[in-house]
């Protein structure tokens, strides 16, 4: 089955900010196998019309840096998975992507995901915050 | 940054008493430092942040369009309180201000850069609330005229009374019409709006009572006029300083008998039509000079709303402006998300002779020509940007300031010698001497 992916590039990196991203990487995968691989400008619209251009790109899955809420629902209600919060070189991302192995502090931006509660002292203040954060 | 306080705990303590997020970077954009109120306003502990790349960590809207450190590495030129927003791991947005400047060795060399940046979350938020506060159907305003205007609005919709609207052209005055109407009764009917001003005399009489088929060579069938669409409604008469007197005899039967006959029919119809007039003239003085008939000013000008001009009330300019950008971001499927403090400031001392619809002129203007997603000084019109000479000029004597000074005046005044001495609060006459004696030539 043939897989389309899509990341959001800046230079030779996914892009810090999907939501200012200037290009995407479209990869097809069949398998471990990548059939093809070419670079699209993600054009600077307003909201709706970026996720239009998201849809009429027809991947299955979206890997890209931080998104904001608002981005990150409307991409998703169209059936893409949305992988966010990565980071790295291209490259690396897809092998990783490929072999299943996207995830730890090697691939995911700073902060992300919320951990868990650390109930020392020292984490106090964080986890105050991620209260914060969750309860928003 | 000298040796002794770098990497100390004394730099730390001092950086992490600040309320402003602080970080450093090296010249391989790798934070090197990363203060206490980052970390709040980041939601990311100090020690996840050291060491990473700072577009990694800070996740900022402008990372990949215009870093603010970037450009301070390029131009040598800080960059002061730049409206940004950055993502939390929650996906959230925070708005923040930021400040660039470089970090330099003993030697003067540059080793990398400091960004300072402010949470604007309460600002943003209290800056809604304000917008909710200000705007009242589709108008903005917090000019204290017009909030008074706001509060009457609804007693004035409620009295089915003929309404004056006076204010200059682009003040507005159909915005209130509208308002009027949708806070009356009549909400549900039609508002009609006919400019007096745009049509023939001829041609208006018969757009707004109609004509029966045979009424002129061209009238083949029956048409309405606006008064008849209207009918329930409201209808906005724009210009009513414009029309002829023989046009202002018909309209004080309407307004007097609430009737009206279409052109050739011999037959009276009824209007149940409310009147919304408005003028940019004044309408006082029209009588005087005998343009204007007395008694149809005494029956429109039952309840008369004044709209001060925007140079008046310059205070509504950015929430304007906001509202502008968000609906040309709608129109125009652009995502620009603000305006430059430069250009700002340019715009609140532009005198604004056409009004709000020149404002919006100006940030269309700027839609066109914005490729960075924040309004700058460049995307403005040219007639309103500052002139290069007007920044490197050196005064060789008072006089040749002040010829300068009366000269930009003039300018603005598109070289009208009367708006300019009242402006400079000086004699008409005083300012003709002061021009014959600096030497400047007027211009039609």
């Amino acid at each position: 089955m043939i897989t389309k992916v899509a990341i959001s590039i800046w230079d030779s990196c996914v892009s810090p900010v999907l939501d200012t991203a200037g290009q995407l990487l479209i990869i097809e995968l069949n398998g471990s196998e990548i059939i093809s691989r070419r670079v699209v400008d993600i054009p600077q619209l307003h909201l709706v019309y970026k996720i239009d251009f998201f849809r009429k790109q027809g991947c299955n899955v979206l890997i890209c840096g931080a998104v904001t809420q608002p981005m990150y629902q409307m991409i998703i209600s169209l059936g893409i998975k949305v992988i966010p919060f990565i980071r790295g070189s291209v490259d690396n991302v897809i092998a990783a992507y490929i072999r299943g192995e996207l995830h730890g502090d090697v691939f995911y931006m700073p902060g992300y995901p919320i951990r868990r509660r650390c109930r020392c002292r020292h984490h106090q203040r964080y986890n105050h915050l991620r209260n914060k954060i969750n309860e928003r | 940054m000298p040796d002794k306080f770098k990497n100390t705990e004394t730099t730390e303590i001092i950086l992490d008493s600040i309320a402003d997020g602080v970080f450093t970077v090296d010249r391989d954009w790798h934070i090197t430092s990363f203060n206490k109120a980052a970390e709040d306003i980041t939601g990311i502990p100090r020690e996840m942040a050291l060491g990473q790349r700072c577009c990694d960590v800070f996740r900022a809207s402008i990372c990949e369009t215009g870093c603010a450190l970037r450009e301070t590495f390029k131009t040598g030129q800080q960059v002061i309180n730049r409206p940004i927003f950055i993502i939390n791991a929650a996906g959230e947005t925070i708005p923040i201000s930021i400040s660039t400047a470089f970090l330099k060795d003993k030697n003067d060399n540059i080793i990398g850069g400091v960004e300072t940046f402010r949470d604007l979350s309460v600002v943003e938020e209290l800056k809604r609330e304000l917008h909710k506060k200000y705007s009242y159907q589709d108008i903005i305003s917090k000019n204290n005229k017009i909030l008074e205007i706001f509060n009457i609005l609804p007693s004035i919709a409620e009295s089915d009374s003929t309404v004056l609207i006076e204010g200059e052209s682009g003040v507005g005055k159909e915005l209130f019409a509208r308002a009027i109407h949708n806070l009356s009764h009549r909400k549900n009917k039609s508002f009609i709006t006919v400019n007096c001003g745009a049509l023939p005399d001829t041609l208006l009489e018969s757009e707004l009572f109609g004509y029966k088929a045979g009424a002129f060579t061209d009238a083949r069938k029956d048409k309405p006029g606006r008064f008849a669409l209207a009918e329930g409604g409201s209808i906005f008469l724009d210009e009513m300083g414009d029309i002829s007197p023989a046009l202002q005899v018909r309209l004080l039967r309407i307004l007097q008998e609430k009737t009206f006959e279409p052109l050739g029919s011999t037959k009276t119809v009824a209007a149940d039509v409310r009147i919304i007039a408005a003028t940019n003239k004044n309408l006082e003085e029209q009588i005087k000079k005998g343009k204007f008939r007395r008694d149809l000013y005494y029956r429109i000008n039952i309840i008369k709303i004044q709209l001060p001009p925007l140079r008046e009330r310059k205070e509504d300019i950015p929430l304007l402006i906001q509202n502008f950008i968000s609906r040309f971001n709608k129109l125009k499927r652009k995502n620009i998300s603000d305006i430059s403090p430069e250009s700002l400031s340019i715009i609140m001392n532009h005198e604004f002779p056409g009004n709000i619809r020149e404002l919006e002129n100006i940030i269309e203007h700027a839609f066109v020509l914005n490729q960075t997603g924040i309004i700058s000084v460049s995307d403005l019109p040219d007639d309103l940007r500052p002139s290069k000479d007007n920044t490197a000029r050196e005064y060789q004597s008072i006089d040749d300031l002040e010829k300068h000074f009366i000269t930009e005046v003039l300018k603005k005044n598109k070289w009208n010698r009367q708006e300019t001495a009242r402006q400079l609060n000086m004699h008409k006459t005083t300012l003709w001497r002061k021009m014959k004696k600096l030497g400047i030539k007027i211009r039609n």
